[in-house]
């Protein structure tokens, strides 16, 4: 079931086009993400379905409810959309109480007062701050503010939760810590999330799904997997960081026509030398240890290329490696 | 599937007060400010516009141009601002100089006292210099010589003024120069410059735009300042545009177009300056922005010292000093004819103020309600304004932001004339004028400014964040700017109705205007006064003037919200 859908979304500020009839689903209790570089339009369409911007025309409903319809001249304001949206920069109200930021949702939606306690103590619970209600916004720490977001955007039970670049606030390992946990809270409330992102691995961290958003366009959909494994040509392959680009005419078997190969890290093996396959050589050019393994860069035929390794190697050696032909991709 | 097109705001279904805002927010702006700016403006052009008709247009217009007295009255007023305006810089420059060389504990004492000039309304300031200089006044009765032939000229007027006006330059220069820091001069010095050669080449130079840009401001002031030029000027026949204005009013038959022409010219003038000035601050501002502060204190010579004493000790003895003592002396005289004995020391007038029923206490009350009034009423306009302006930034927007600005450079003899011009139409089923509501609606129109410029850059502080969440957790706008931006806002709100505050309770010239038949504000009593000869009872009423606007100022600029206003003080 969908609960959220998107027909023929457009928008132009000015005369750049921000969105090309954009058309999207969101399962129910599922996540997905909208990737893409900035100026992708990823930000312009999550803020169409907040009610934060006005499309220039398109359909969107959650559910039964329409947010948007065109057609039909209709509009909701943001305010009788009830959802649920995660900033960035948490907009959270200074003046307000920890617990007072997450009753807003509440009190705005006419909750009995009774109710609203034992639902703030309910999602304060859920993000670990219970002993953190009666403070204000400005004595916590980033991460701390962030899962308060958190908290009141799950508050009133919404259709929908939009998350905008919810990660990028904070530091590398709490970054993960929060990703784990937004899926986790997501999966447990049986939320369904749309969220914003130009960071891959904060893609990866909190998508069922990822729409890979191009100048206004939809470019790639898929499970992360599906397009960190195939991405569909080599810009999504380039920005995906999904592996090695080489030029076709230097990797051996190539297929005709084909002008460039992605070559995923993985797919990357040291000819052990016994045995004579098929294979280009390359000069090593640095090996560090990270985390449980070497990672080598290697020049072959004036190309820098990654690969993953068990051993360290020495700068300036000379390597055999072989490719895995059955995880190349070949782009014309 | 080509779909039909959303047009921005007719879409909106439900509740979304936006466009209801913007309206409320150009309506009022429009009445208070537009209104009476139009009303001037269509008075210069068409002399019967209110008859309804467009007849004789520019009738007026010419021979009022022409008119040898609004020739005379313009060159003085562009005389006296620009005499003002060079005095004030000489009087300034060495001060904010020496300011910058010395220790933060001295230096905040000297600015302590240079404030003080603020706190006196100027009308109030030039009655304490009469009383000082005047033929028998205190240097006569102390010291055996007055100078009455000078206060009573053109130099003096200019001086007077001066005294009064030039702090404001030395506080923006002073603040330059130690912003520019002793590094450049210090470099100077190792190529070989002479103390004096590095002031006139280094310093000088880098200064000039902050110089200049608040020299427009004390031009601005000067050329919309009533009390001054008509206490002083008119012992000696020397009229100025806005004393000019007044005589149009209170001369019959009264010149209402000849009083637009008039007002116009003013309203030009100030503006411009008042545009310049802008410019200049904020070439300023760019251009320095990057320069670092370090630069260790230099040790001062004990000549040094002594110098920087007797400059700026002369400096407060003359524009706060004296003018204090005068009023403060004046004030427990119980007879003028009395002089300066102990026997003649009172409390009668100072006790007179305070007696219910009577009329001091009445203009107190009146001045005191309608400045809590007003403060109220442009803080919550500027609220408004702010929201419209700041978060809403649809098409509408630019002639809000527009009209917020004008009342910068609209002096308040300008306002009282448009207010007149505007409520005193038989065609209105309801007007203010004729009642002490006009007074209200004149302060909240010479204020707003304020609250406007403070709240709007508070506001563009606020990430927008906080409303889109209030939006998306089902708050509508006047929830998010009731409960969410107004909290968030108060402490500017407050420290910006001090400030409206502190104007309203002593504004003079559009008092004077527009009180309708008895009722008088503070100001208008003082003024009265004077004109009675009932000095001591004007003189007691300018002393409580004083502290009490003086300690609201004082109690606004300690609110955590509150930044030293760039701008005019009245």
């Amino acid at each position: 079931m969908s609960q959220l859908s998107i027909r023929n979304i457009s928008k132009r500020f000015g005369a750049t086009a921000i969105l090309r009839d954009i058309s999207l689903d969101v399962e129910a209790g599922s996540i997905l993400t909208l990737l893409g570089p900035s100026g992708c339009g990823k930000t312009t369409l999550l803020r169409i379905i907040a009610g934060l911007e006005t499309p220039d025309s398109g359909y969107i409903a959650a559910g039964e409810r329409v947010f948007v319809d065109s057609d039909r001249s209709l509009l909701l304001p943001p305010q009788q959309r009830r959802l649920g949206f995660v900033f960035q920069d948490y907009g959270l109200w200074p003046h307000l109480s920890v617990a007072d930021n997450i009753a807003f949702p509440l009190k705005m939606a006419k909750t009995p007062k009774a109710q609203i306690k034992i639902r703030v103590a309910e999602v304060l619970e859920a993000v670990r701050l219970a002993d953190h209600a009666a403070k204000l916004p400005e004595k916590l720490s980033g991460g701390q503010k962030q899962r308060v977001s958190i908290a009141r955007a799950l508050a009133a039970k919404p259709a929908l939760i939009l998350f905008d670049e919810p990660l990028s606030n904070l530091d590398a390992n709490l970054r993960e810590e929060l990703g784990q946990e937004i899926r986790q809270l997501a999966r447990q409330f049986g939320q369904t999330c749309v969220n914003v992102t130009h960071d891959r691995r904060e893609a990866q961290l909190l998508s069922d799904r990822i729409v890979l958003m191009k100048d206004g366009l939809c470019h790639q959909i898929g499970r992360p997997e599906e397009l960190f494994r195939a991405p569909v040509d080599a810009w999504a392959a380039r920005f995906l960081d999904a592996g090695n680009i080489l030029p076709a005419q230097v990797v051996p078997g190539a297929t005709p026509g084909a002008t460039q190969i992605l070559i995923p890290r993985s797919a990357v093996q040291l000819a052990d030398g016994s045995k004579e396959v098929a294979g280009v050589t390359a000069q090593v050019l640095s090996s560090l240890y990270i985390d449980d393994r070497y990672e080598v860069v290697a020049e072959v035929a004036g190309h820098a290329l990654k690969l993953f390794a068990d051993r360290p190697l020495q700068p300036g050696q000379h390597v055999g490696l072989q490719f895995a032909d059955a995880a190349l991709l070949h782009f014309s | 599937m080509p779909a039909a097109t959303l047009t921005a705001g007719a879409a909106w279904q439900g509740r979304s007060l936006r466009p209801l805002l913007l309206a409320l927010a150009t309506l009022l702006m429009l009445t208070l400010i537009g209104l009476p700016m139009l009303a001037i403006l269509l008075y210069a052009l068409f002399p019967q516009i209110n008859e309804w008709s467009l007849a004789a247009p520019f009738s007026a217009l010419l021979p009022n141009l022409m008119d040898a007295q609004l020739i005379g009255a313009t060159l003085n007023s562009l005389s006296l601002s620009l005499g003002v305006t060079l005095l004030s810089c000489i009087l300034a420059l060495p001060l904010a100089f020496r300011r910058a060389q010395m220790s933060t504990r001295q230096g905040r004492l000297w600015d302590a006292l240079l404030l003080v000039p603020f706190l006196i309304p100027p009308y109030i300031g030039a009655l304490s210099w009469m009383q000082l200089l005047q033929v028998n006044g205190f240097s006569e009765q102390l010291l055996g010589f007055n100078l009455a032939g000078f206060l009573y000229s053109f130099p003096g007027i200019v001086t007077v003024m001066a005294l009064h006006l030039f702090p404001m330059i030395y506080f923006a220069t002073s603040k330059a120069f130690a912003v520019i820091g002793n590094r450049y001069g210090d470099v100077a010095r190792v190529f070989g410059g002479s103390p004096l050669q590095i002031f006139a080449r280094i310093h000088l130079p880098m200064v000039l735009p902050t110089l200049l840009s608040s020299g427009l401001i004390v031009f601005v002031l000067t050329i919309e300042e009533f009390g001054t030029p008509e206490i002083l000027g008119s012992r000696f026949g020397f009229r100025v545009i806005v004393t000019a204005i007044h005589e149009k009013f209170s001369d019959w038959p009264i010149d209402l177009p000849g009083a637009s022409v008039l007002s116009l010219i003013l309203i030009l003038l100030a503006f411009f300056a008042y545009r310049l000035h802008q410019r200049l601050a904020r070439r300023f501002s760019s251009a320095v922005e990057n320069q670092s502060l370090a630069a260790p204190a230099r040790p001062v010579s004990t000549a040094q010292r002594l110098i920087d004493l007797l400059l700026f000790g002369s400096a407060v003895t003359l524009a706060v000093l004296l003018p204090l003592l005068t009023i403060g002396v004046s004030a427990l005289l119980d007879t003028l004819s009395g002089g300066l004995s102990l026997d003649n020391m009172s409390l009668r007038h100072l006790g007179g103020l305070f007696v219910r029923d009577g009329a001091a206490w009445a203009a107190i009350s009146t001045s005191l309600t309608l400045a809590l009034l007003a403060a109220l009423g442009s803080v919550a306009i500027a609220i408004l304004v702010a929201f419209t302006v700041v978060r809403l930034r649809t098409r509408g927007t630019a002639l809000l932001d527009f009209l917020s600005i004008l009342p910068n450079a609209i002096p308040g003899m300008a306002v009282a004339v448009g207010l007149i011009l505007t409520w005193n139409q038989p065609f209105w089923p309801a007007t203010p004028y004729n009642t002490p509501a006009i007074l209200l609606v004149a302060y909240i129109c010479l204020t707003l400014p304020y609250p406007i410029r403070m709240l709007t850059a508070a506001l563009k502080q606020l990430p927008r964040s906080l409303d889109d969440a209030a939006y998306i957790s089902g708050a509508g706008e006047l929830r998010v700017i009731l409960r969410i931006l107004t909290p968030l806002l108060a402490p500017v709100a407050l420290a910006a109705g001090f400030i409206v505050f502190a104007i309203a309770s002593r504004e003079l010239v559009s008092s004077l205007m527009l009180a309708p038949p008895g009722v008088e504000t503070v100001a208008t009593y003082v003024f009265h006064q004077f004109d009675q000869g009932s000095i001591n009872a004007g003189m007691a009423m300018s002393l409580v003037t004083i502290l009490v606007s003086g300690s609201i100022i004082v109690l606004g600029q300690r609110l955590p919200g509150s930044r030293q206003p760039e701008g005019k003080t009245q």
